[in-house]
């Protein structure tokens, strides 16, 4: 009986998920009209250069690199605070939430805008510099990796407080006082007691963070370069070629990115579990 | 008693008046086709809606609801319901004309039913062969900020050595060759480069050394204008009407110039989709007339139309270029662009290899 409970969304996901899905499979396997008006037979062409170009596969690698880079500088900015928010007895905790959740709260273009106007040549942070003296020229702060990172890291830190506070709340706060009382200072609390029993967290905030990293958009569109070329980038300049079929197979690239990670986090801690 | 008499009436009298509201709302139906069109936004749909729109109720009795987004978008919407398509007409650039008769999602033009095309500029109808006609345009060429750029580049040669000796720091917009007008402008400075359709090299060359200068190859004609009013670049290539919008906000140091040889001939086209409702025609027919085209024009003063007869609105006249008023357009250079979209795959290619996104 509780399984019916599922009925709902197993037919949301079967309808706009797997058919969806079915449909990019099928497209990935023929060549566009554009490439090909005669229409093709069926083909891994478009596989074929995805995986058998050294260009593609540095997109890739750019793709993870951002992901990882993202991924970790949320996790060190976010650790912290999560620890702060599981533990605080603080009336104004909600403030401290709301703080963090409130990068969401705003439109994704709006926000990009926000760090258009911080990070410009003639923005915010470049004007303060130059007013203190400690640079001369501008500093190259967007339409960069260092932009896209930035702008993605306070979007995405939600998402890894979130994930990490609500399993470090679940560790009793016994645990310390009792490693405390047997001596162990504060880092040795935090190495042998905290983390060990939080990388559950720390592996769901990390999945998450990196996985919506690989599938941004907007953000590095607007504040990126000519360098910051990733996949959802590379799929974009496809679908407004009209190259929908190799589109797709970029797409099914990153969904099989996707899916790695997941299976790894997933293997990770059932090791993890079952020692 | 009287409550209950007032509510008999009240319920006969909202029987009735839905009724009267359902067969007037057949009526309208019946009275005449209604079709949906694809437009850019913002302002470009309040010229639709001055001259355009109102011709084709007259005409047909029946409305035009307007579907927003870019050309792309009304193609991908067409191919996915190829047999009713979502759209009946399309306005797209040129590049777009070519690939959509090669997708076969667009029909011949049929004069028998847009006489009003018989006035259109043969420059505006002859390259397009008979699959769209020419709507408007406007010039390619150089926007700076006049307190930082004194001395503007006199040639598109010489504004890419300019930038790739990094005479303007880097502080310089170029377009994507996404974007339309990325295509027409690398097309023209490769050409001028020596290069040819088949081979873009000397423009990707010649683009690899302006990279370190440039802080973004646009893909969305606002970002230019954003860019240089709040000092993120001082020089862009760009467009003359954007570069107007961008002047009439109080930008008044924001200036543009044409560079030699002059403007790639950049032209919105008006296409019926196959398949789609034959009303569309009428809708065309009425783009076609030039007292709408003049009408549109006041709201993007300085863009060309390509009516014959059209007589631009005082403020858009003082704005156009001189060779568009005496029709003479010799500060519009024909590009090739029935070729040069069967070849834009190739060049995008080159361009993400090399250049990047």
């Amino acid at each position: 009986m509780p399984a019916l409970l599922l009925t709902p969304l197993l037919v949301f996901l079967l309808a706009f998920f797997v058919l969806p899905f079915g449909v990019m499979l099928y497209e990935s396997l023929y060549l566009s009209l554009v490439q090909n008006p005669a229409g093709s037979a069926m083909t891994f062409a478009n596989y074929t250069k995805a995986f058998g170009d050294a260009f593609y596969l540095r997109v890739l690698l750019q793709t993870v690199a951002l992901g990882v880079a993202v991924t970790a500088l949320a996790l060190v900015l976010g650790y912290p605070v999560a620890y702060f928010l599981a533990r605080t007895r603080s009336r104004r905790r909600h403030v401290l939430l709301f703080l963090v959740i409130s990068p969401l709260v705003v439109s994704i273009v709006i926000r990009s805008y926000g760090w258009m106007v911080l990070l410009g040549r003639a923005g915010t942070v470049n004007t303060l510099l130059q007013a203190l003296g400690l640079v001369e020229r501008p500093l190259p702060l967007m339409y960069n990796w260092f932009g896209v990172v930035v702008a993605l890291t306070h979007v995405l830190l939600p998402f890894m407080i979130l994930t990490l506070a609500s399993v470090i709340e679940g560790i009793p706060e016994s645990l310390e006082d009792t490693a405390a009382v047997l001596g162990a200072g504060w880092w040795s609390r935090f190495r042998h007691v905290i983390l060990p029993l939080s990388m559950e967290g720390v592996g769901a905030g990390v999945t998450l963070v990196f996985m919506l990293t690989i599938g941004s958009f907007v953000s590095i569109l607007l504040l990126g370069g000519s360098d910051t070329l990733v996949l959802p980038l590379l799929i974009y300049q496809q679908i407004t070629l009209l190259n929908n079929n190799f589109a797709a197979a970029l797409g099914m690239l990153l969904l099989v990115l996707s899916v790695v990670l997941l299976y790894a986090q997933a293997r990770i801690f059932r090791v993890r579990g079952a020692a | 008693m009287g409550t209950g008499t007032t509510r008999r009436a009240f319920l006969r009298a909202l029987t009735v008046g839905s009724a009267g509201s359902a067969w007037a709302a057949r009526l309208a139906h019946a009275a005449g086709p209604n079709i949906v069109a694809g437009s850019f936004a913002g302002v470009w749909v309040d010229g639709l809606k001055a001259g355009v729109i109102p011709c084709y109720k007259r005409k047909t009795g029946g409305d035009v609801e307007l579907v927003v987004g870019t050309p792309t978008d009304f193609v991908q919407k067409v191919m996915a319901t190829r047999d009713r398509p979502a759209i009946d007409a399309m306005i797209g650039t040129d590049a777009d004309v070519f690939q959509n008769a090669q997708l076969g999602i667009i029909e011949k033009l049929q004069p028998a039913k847009l006489p009003n095309v018989a006035g259109i500029l043969p420059i505006f109808k002859e390259p397009y062969e008979g699959w769209a006609f020419g709507f408007d345009g406007g010039r390619d060429g150089v926007t700076y900020n006049a307190n930082k750029v004194k001395n503007p580049p006199k040639s598109w040669i010489e504004f890419t050595e300019r930038v790739a000796k990094g005479e303007f720091g880097r502080a310089v917009l170029y377009p994507h060759l996404t974007a339309t007008d990325g295509l027409a402008i690398t097309w023209l400075i490769n050409r001028e480069l020596g290069g040819s359709l088949a081979d873009p090299s000397p423009v990707i060359r010649r683009l690899r050394e302006m990279k370190p200068y440039i802080t973004k190859f646009w893909t969305s004609n606002a970002e230019p204008g954003t860019a240089l009013t709040s000092g993120e670049v001082d020089i862009a290539a760009w467009t003359d009407g954007r570069t107007f919008g961008v002047q009439s906000a109080g930008n008044r140091h924001i200036q543009f110039a044409l560079p030699a040889p002059g403007s790639p001939m950049l032209t919105i086209c008006f296409m019926k989709i196959k398949n789609g409702s034959d009303a569309a025609w009428e809708y065309l027919n009425c783009a076609a007339d030039a007292k709408n085209q003049a009408l549109w024009n006041q709201y993007f003063p300085g863009y060309y139309m390509t009516h014959q007869n059209n007589d631009y609105p005082a403020a858009s006249r003082e704005k156009q270029d001189p060779t568009s008023l005496d029709r003479s357009f010799k500060n519009w250079i024909q590009v090739p662009w029935k070729e040069l979209s069967r070849l834009r795959p190739q060049w995008m290619e080159a361009w993400t290899r090399e250049i990047g996104a």
